[in-house]
């Protein structure tokens, strides 16, 4: 039996799946379409435009691809940043990770989510309309931190072109109150809604996966730190940045274009998860308020169900309101802290690795330039492209148990790995900016 | 009366589609039922196109998969919006034009053999613009198109107004514009030159490379007035044959300097710089070395 999706919808980007149910199992194949080339289009450019290039990989999360570039640019220059423009980045990263966390919550989870009515307008509905409220909040913050939320341009080699004035951090710590307020009426419903959700699809165990995540001086680190691996039998290891390539393997294919991506752990090749589920697995706990409140609701939920795909939904929400939480807390420092809003910059050859937590996990941006400051190599790997290989094990999983108890009608095996595929939130554009990917790992 | 929209994304990055779902307006005219969102990928549940009042076309073509969609597409739509500078004149995946295909596949995929199979759609030999491929309606520019634009948008969908496009530059609605063109300072790279940059002053006149003066004007003058040079999203003003001669034609009236070197230092891509998101559209014979193809348009609508 052959299912196939095609297009996945309520997901960024062109996404077909295919599912070839046989004698010995299924076999799974993500295909993505959209190439564009960004990795070549950057070649002979000047470092300092690569900022303002590489957001256009993903309108989603531009924000994500704009600061690991130029965090890569400053590390191939030599750069230390002031303090006062670091945390603008900080706070701009933090509003891209909550604006693109609702846009999945409400404009593509949220008819999963409405206890199965048949909803014909999500977009009338109360709880929608309060989405769109908060949105707005933190779309307001990113865009007097960023200049736009789609495809921001302020942070320069060297800082930031614009730091905020005072009023612009009172309206952005009033913005961020306000959303919090709203969610905190929002989150009751929804996560006793995305809970159900989460249960009615508990009836699939899914394997243990690795995960690697950015750990640094907050709780949940996004901007900068080291990588942490937590492998499936709990082994630990922490690297530098710089030295991802040692632990983050891409890996031909023979028979197509595409990549995928391992991480190696004593020896090992393991597939892996990062994203929201996997920052909030490995974190121990959190302190703020809100945020540490909601948590615990996470971790009796992950108790029940430990590392269900599913959970990404929740660890989203839980997330945006520790972005909120944080943007107020790096607002208040803010102000404390000289106007500085850039180092010097000079021309010369280099290398360098920017990584990031994007919305859907980590995200690598790596080049050398010239000594005239043009580049002349850039790799960039992408969370969706890590995450890929977890999801194709995850539906393969899924539907050779449905298939075992019965379940075996298309439609009701089309509709549960769209549940699933949309609980990653892929981002495909982001994955495709240089590569199809049409693997079949799971033979 | 419901007005059925449509969105079709060819290679894309999807922020013109968060940029209009961002729009409070945009999303009460759905909930109130005066806007449906009948195609999106992104944004609906629905594995066709059906027939609708107005298709926006978002992305730029680079397979001949994305020709065919869109050709298929265009047959079911009474208006048709090149939505985003991508659509309209190959946006940023368009720098790709001066690579030969081939040299683009092999060096992102490197070591990577070929594929042998035939699931991926084949690359055209260069990104085109849409309206090469079908007759378009409206073109509603910028990467991604600026609110104000879209709110004219949305008034000409609503209350039947003509949609136009503004006709002068980003420099007319620029807050750092006071007619005054002595440069302060000679040209330099951007990179050198944010070490003293001042965000208040006019960009070119400090040497600077502001793509203003050759941009079509629409975004309010986002960037400058929020401390960056502009970079020319919004691409050519009327009637242009090319904004990165145009931007040359604006140099030269504020750098008459000798040698014209100099200015080349300044700019040291002037492909990349002048034409970031416009070189599909450009008339500069880049293609020579990536050689022709020939798309045939449909012309049923022409
Ligand atoms: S025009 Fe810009 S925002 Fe729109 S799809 Fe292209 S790159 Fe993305
Ligand atoms: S050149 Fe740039 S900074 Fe100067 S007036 Fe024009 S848009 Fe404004
Ligand atoms: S100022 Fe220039 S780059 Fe910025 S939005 Fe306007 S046209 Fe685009």
């Amino acid at each position: 039996m052959l299912v196939e999706i095609k297009p996945v919808t309520r997901i960024e980007g062109h996404l077909y799946a295919y599912i070839d149910i046989g004698e010995g199992g299924a076999r799974v194949q993500l295909r993505a379409e959209g190439f564009r080339g960004f990795e070549k289009i950057l070649i002979g450019r000047p470092i300092e435009e690569a900022p303002n290039i590489v957001p256009r990989i993903c309108g989603v999360c531009p924000v994500a691809h704009h600061l690991a570039s130029v965090k890569a640019v400053e590390a191939a220059l030599g750069v230390e940043i002031p303090r006062a423009s670091r945390m603008v980045r900080e706070v701009m990263g933090l509003g891209g990770v909550a604006q693109s966390h609702l846009l999945q919550l409400g404009f593509l989870l949220y008819p999963d989510i409405e206890h199965g009515e048949e909803v014909r307008n999500i977009y009338s509905t109360q709880l929608f309309k309060m989405f769109i409220v908060l949105r707005k909040c933190v779309l307001r913050i990113v865009d007097i931190s960023g200049g736009r939320h789609v495809h921001p341009f302020n942070a320069v080699p060297g800082g930031v072109l614009k730091l905020p004035l005072r009023e612009d951090i009172d309206v952005m710590r009033t913005e961020a109150k306000n959303g919090l307020k709203i969610l905190s009426e929002l989150y009751g419903e929804l996560r006793e809604r995305i809970e159900s959700f989460i249960e009615s699809n508990t009836d699939v165990v899914y394997r243990r996966k690795s995960m690697a995540v950015l750990v640094g001086s907050k709780e949940i680190e996004f901007y900068d730190g080291m990588v942490k691996i937590i492998d499936d039998n709990n082994a630990e290891l922490l690297f530098q940045p710089s030295r991802y390539m040692e632990f983050i393997v891409e890996e031909p294919i023979e028979y197509s274009y595409s990549k995928n991506v391992y991480i190696t752990i004593n020896g090992a090749k393991k597939i892996f998860r990062v994203g929201p589920l996997s920052r909030l697995t490995t974190l121990r706990e959190i302190q703020h308020g809100v945020s540490g409140e909601f948590y615990k609701d996470f971790k009796a939920v992950l108790s029940k169900w430990p590392q269900h795909p599913l959970l990404y939904n929740l660890a989203r929400l839980i997330e945006v309101a520790y972005c909120l939480e944080k943007i107020i807390e790096v607002l208040d420092e803010l102000q404390n802290t000289p106007a500085t809003p850039r180092a010097k910059t000079m021309v010369e050859e280099g290398e360098g690795i920017g990584i990031v937590e994007a919305p859907r996990g980590l995200l690598i941006h790596h080049y050398r330039c010239s000594g005239d400051g043009l580049i002349t190599y850039a790799n960039i790997i992408t969370p969706t492209t890590m995450n890929i290989a977890a999801m194709e094990q995850d539906i393969k999983e899924l539907v050779e148990t449905l298939i075992e108890r019965q379940l075996n009608n298309v439609e009701y095996i089309k509709k549960r790995v769209l549940y699933l595929i949309r609980s990653y939130d892929p981002c495909i554009s982001c994955s495709t900016h240089t590569i199809h990917i049409s693997p079949n790992s799971s033979s | 009366m419901t007005i059925n929209i449509g969105i079709v994304s060819l290679a894309y990055c999807a922020g013109c589609e968060v940029a209009i779902a961002s729009m409070e307006r945009f999303c009460g005219l759905i909930g109130s039922g005066m806007v449906r969102i009948a195609y999106s990928t992104l944004l609906v549940d629905r594995e066709e196109l059906e027939n609708v009042d107005i298709l926006f076309v978002t992305g730029s073509i680079r397979t001949y998969e994305d020709i065919a969609i869109i050709k298929e597409a265009s047959r079911k739509a009474l208006k048709i919006v090149a939505f985003g500078s991508c659509a309209c004149f190959g946006g940023i995946p368009g720098l790709a034009n001066t690579i030969e295909r081939e040299e683009l596949l092999r060096e992102i995929f490197s070591p990577l053999k070929p594929s042998t199979t035939n699931s991926r759609s084949k690359l055209t030999r260069f990104i085109v613009p849409l309206n090469t491929i079908v007759k378009i309606d409206y073109m509603v520019p910028g990467c991604p198109p600026p609110e104000p634009l879209i709110e004219t948008l949305l008034d000409s969908l609503i209350y039947g107004k003509e949609f136009v496009l503004p006709k002068v530059s980003v420099c007319n609605e620029c807050p750092l514009n006071r007619d005054d063109k002595k440069p302060l300072k000679k040209p330099r790279r951007k990179l050198l030159a944010l070490n003293d940059i001042d965000i208040n002053t006019c960009f070119l006149k400090q040497g600077i490379l502001c793509m203003g003066p050759a941009t079509l004007a629409g975004c309010k003058a986002l960037c400058p007035s929020k401390g960056a040079p502009c970079i020319g999203c919004m691409g050519p003003l009327p009637n242009s044959k090319d904004q990165a001669a145009d931007m040359i034609d604006a140099l030269s009236i504020f750098y008459s300097v000798e040698p014209p070197e100099e200015i080349l230092k300044a700019i040291p891509d002037p492909i990349g710089l002048l034409s970031m998101f416009t070189l599909p559209y450009s008339t500069i014979p880049y293609h020579r070395r990536v050689g022709g193809e020939r798309i045939e348009k449909d012309v049923s609508r022409d």
